[in-house]
């Protein structure tokens, strides 16, 4: 039986990312800090990718790259400062930055030239000051780097000089970027700078490593990208804050308004509004691929639930966005969004879109979209619904309709009648179909309320001043000198060894089943079953007379019950009979016992049961009672050829020699054995086989014997060996 | 007179090769659907094969434990094989003895052998995307010796 949980339906908008209250509220991630200490890489941290494509004065990103190497020198006579950095800028290849784009703190200042996929300019790394009698000694790092390959990565190299004394020289370099990592976009397949989200996602996606190729859903990626581009909403941001991967698409998708989806396995974005076929928000009426009535429902298979009133307030939305002029460091802006005439005193939801988006028409259209929603959206629901023509063109985002009457009195029917999107589909082996669907939201024309509003909304289109009159810290010319930074690649260094400080296990380990078993310990707890004693018999062979005990007492005191049980049982409840029991009883077995096992059967004392003994612990059989039993053992093997050169009777430590057996086989049968005083009797038969193969047994009669003398009241078993002619003792049962 | 049925066929592959193709439909038969042979093998599957990426979207497959399927689950999960499951509907009032050729996809799935539980005689297998949902993925690349030495220290 497979018990199966389905996700409460209450869930279903958060998981759909229609339901997304910031759970903190910040300072604009994308504000950069301008006259701070100059960054040093470190080891471990991600290196930043900088996603983003200026089109049309709008896009870029402000990046404030780190440095992994320096090389600090003074003039030994002014005590000039020279101060060169080696920085990434970003993973991947990017075009060449404008000189204008490159600053330190506010001033577009120094000399900078770029390079992809090695380090830039051959300086040494190093510490080379020296102190100059009347200056200020310039304190400069003394671990200063030593370089590295900078496989796939974007690298710059500045120089600067600083007069004595001039404490800006170790302030943080900043750079504007306007064509950021080329990637081969989707749209257009070309490889060049990107700001469309759908690349990015792919990037990430395919450079984890943790996806594969098909499991993407490319068509579908493609439509997401072309609705992104053909409704402004772009990526122009700086990538380098640890993340989950399937996280990050679900929290950023969001603010493209996209969702991330699977459909049929596969990974893909998928508009949050209806589209037309050119990408554009669709605010025609929309039409549905299917109603579902009461025919197509099974019972219990509709369930509602509504979007709780905290998730309804009216709010106004905050938007944060980044103003990015053409010759100026960006500002963070705000815009508030909200319904006409309401939430004009809050409560207040901020969205930062800081990072990333640097359009008003895109901040404001995601704010819209988080109003209307509040407002418009008003439930879920979850079908359980019999298969039918949908079974087969139903597909995740259709639009279907839901119409079912409601009959509470006589001549009161009213209708549930409502568009949804359909957000999940499962399909059962029993054919039984599950839908979640949320309310899709119409006006009286048959648009999609949300989908008018976001694209009827926009911003503003005011530019905010960037607070800034004063251009004198930047070198002469710079702010409007477009020329592109100069490559100067270099070789790497000589690779370190091991060349890349990693260690590759060898992949030559197979596994394999464990080999020869090993013997489990055995449970203490569990007591061992008793064993018997006393068989006096060759191979403990019990016979008539052996008095029977148990070797070790499991418990003191405990009572046994001894039992006769059919040679050929294994069981001491089969066909079995007691014939001893008591406290530490024992058995001498009879003379009538003869064929059969012995089993005892122990009990330890135990006050609580009515008898006063607990469960009972069972032996194990002894080989059948042994003796004379007049039968021939057919069964044996005859011996190796050879001339016997005597018989051992070895209890008596006497023998006989037989000098005239010259056949190739000679038997000892079982010897009789004898109780009180009686003569014992030594039986021997002789056996050989003729040349026409027949076994003949010279003596089997009674009487036939050989008288080996008297012995005492103490009745013995005997045993025999026969000794080969080669001198190897061969023992023969009993 | 209709009566709807489903055929559910899997196949386990690779960017280069099929390992498995399964139908745990026509019993004890092989069948040619789609220009390949299909073996038969018993199993049951269902789950969500659409939805919103975070859901609990994914397949879960019932299958004797035999060794052959413990074999081919096993090496999937171990190899990053993808295992593809078709649903098909038709009629099967009018052909029983093979796939017909008028039935419909009602559903398809693709995803990796996510996990793998259950007892010695029934296996569960679950499908789905190896994107996992905790631990930091992205960036992708984190700064090394290999790539910019023992950096400055400021």
């Amino acid at each position: 039986m497979n018990i199966k949980f389905n996700d409460p339906l209450s869930l279903l908008p958060y998981q759909t990312g229609l339901l997304a209250t910031p759970l903190t509220e910040a300072a604009a991630r994308g504000q950069t800090s301008l006259d701070s200490k100059q960054k040093a890489v470190v080891l471990g941290e991600p290196i930043p990718i900088v996603f983003c494509r200026r089109l049309s004065n709008v896009g870029g990103v402000f990046v404030s790259p780190s440095a992994t190497e320096g090389r600090f020198s003074n003039n030994s006579t002014t005590n000039e400062l020279t101060v060169r950095l080696q920085l990434v800028l970003s993973e991947g290849d990017l075009p060449q930055l404008q000189l204008r784009d490159v600053f330190q703190r506010a001033c577009r200042v120094g000399t900078w030239k770029q390079s992809y996929d090695s380090r830039t300019e051959s300086w040494l790394p190093g510490n080379f000051i020296t102190s100059v009698a009347g200056k200020k000694f310039w304190n400069c790092p003394y671990y200063c780097g030593t370089g590295g390959t900078y496989d796939n990565l974007t690298t710059l190299s500045y120089l600067n000089t600083h007069a004595d004394g001039d404490e800006t020289w170790d302030k943080q370099v900043h750079c504007f970027v306007r064509q950021g990592m080329q990637v081969t976009r989707i749209l257009d397949d070309t490889f060049g700078p990107s700001n469309n989200f759908v690349d990015l996602a792919l990037y990430l996606i395919r450079q984890s490593s943790r996806f594969p190729e098909a499991m993407l859903d490319l068509v579908a990626m493609e439509s997401a990208a072309l609705f992104v581009n053909a409704n402004g909403f772009f990526y122009n941001g700086l990538f380098d804050q640890s993340n989950n991967l399937e996280d990050w698409l679900q929290d950023t998708s969001r603010n493209f308004l996209l969702r991330v989806s699977d459909r049929n396995g596969k990974k893909a974005f998928k508009p949050r509004l209806p589209v037309n076929e050119d990408g554009t928000i669709k605010t025609t009426a929309v039409s549905w691929v299917f109603t579902f009535t009461e025919d197509h429902i099974l019972p219990d298979g509709f369930e509602i639930d509504y979007i709780p009133l905290s998730e309804r307030k009216p709010i106004c939305a905050q938007m944060l966005w980044r103003q990015q002029p053409d010759d100026d460091i960006g500002i963070i802006r705000v815009i508030q969004v909200r319904v006409t005439g309401e939430a004009e005193d809050g409560p207040f939801e901020q969205f930062d879109l800081s990072q990333f988006c640097a359009s008003e028409n895109h901040a404001v259209k995601v704010g819209a979209y988080e109003v209307a929603r509040r407002k418009y959206v008003t439930h879920s629901l979850r079908l359980r619904i019999k298969p039918d023509a949908y079974n087969s063109t139903l597909a995740l985002g259709d639009i279907v309709r839901v119409q079912l009457r409601r009959e509470t009195e006589v001549n009161d029917v009213s209708l549930h009648d409502f568009l949804y999107e359909v957000e999940r589909i499962n399909k059962t082996i029993s054919g039984i179909v599950e839908l979640d669907l949320i309310h899709f939201p119409i006006n009286a024309q048959g648009q999609s309320i949300l989908a008018v509003l976001v694209n009827n909304a926009s911003g503003t289109g005011v530019l905010l001043p960037t607070g800034r009159a004063n251009f004198e810290c930047d070198d002469e010319d710079r702010r409007e000198d477009p020329t592109p930074l100069p490559e100067d690649p270099q070789p790497p260094p000589e690779p370190p060894s091991p060349p890349d400080g990693r260690e590759d296990l060898p992949d030559d380990q197979d596994p394999a089943p464990p080999g020869a078993d090993t013997p489990n310990p055995t449970d203490p707890i569990t007591p061992t079953p008793p064993e018997i004693c006393g068989a006096t018999g060759g191979n403990n062979q019990p016979i008539p007379g052996d008095e029977m005990e148990v070797c070790e007492e499991l418990c003191e005191g405990m009572y046994n019950e001894w039992y006769l049980c059919p040679g050929s049982s294994n069981d001491i409840n089969a066909n079995c009979t007691k014939v001893s029991q008591g406290v530490a009883a024992k058995y001498i077995n009879a003379n009538n016992s003869k064929g059969y096992r012995v089993f005892v059967r122990g009990r330890c004392p135990d006050p609580g049961s009515p008898d006063g003994y607990g469960p009972p612990n069972d032996s194990i059989g002894t080989p059948p009672i042994g003796g004379d039993d007049g039968k021939d053992w057919g069964d044996t093997a005859d011996p190796p050829n050879g001339t016997p050169t005597q018989f051992v009777f070895d209890r008596y430590a006497s023998h006989i020699e037989f000098t005239s057996i010259t056949g190739p086989v000679v038997y000892i049968k079982r010897g009789t054995f004898v109780y009180n005083n009686q003569t014992f009797r030594g039986q021997i038969r002789l056996r050989y086989t003729s040349t026409s193969g027949t076994l003949v047994d010279i003596h089997t009669g009674v009487g036939d014997y050989i008288d080996v003398g008297t012995i005492g009241n103490d009745p013995k078993p005997w045993a025999c060996e026969i000794k080969l002619a080669n001198g190897q003792p061969w023992p023969f049962l009993p | 007179m209709t009566n709807r049925c489903q055929a559910q066929y899997l196949r386990i592959f690779d960017e280069a090769t099929t390992y498995t193709r399964w139908q745990s439909y026509y019993i004890g038969q092989t069948v040619t659907w789609q220009a390949a042979s299909w073996s038969y093998h018993p199993f049951n599957a269902d789950g969500l094969i659409g939805g919103t990426s975070g859901s609990d979207v994914g397949v879960s497959i019932d299958v004797p434990a035999t060794s052959v399927a413990v074999q081919a689950f096993t090496d999937a999960l171990s190899n990053n094989y993808l295992c593809q499951l078709l649903i098909y509907e038709f009629n099967s009032l009018r052909q029983q003895s093979g796939p017909p050729a008028s039935q419909l996809l009602i559903g398809s799935y693709v995803g990796e052998v996510t996990g793998i539980n259950g007892s010695f005689s029934l296996l569960q297998v679950q499908l789905g995307s190896s994107l996992a949902p905790v631990g930091a993925q992205t960036p992708p690349r984190k700064y090394t010796n290999y790539l910019v030495g023992a950096p400055i220290r400021l």
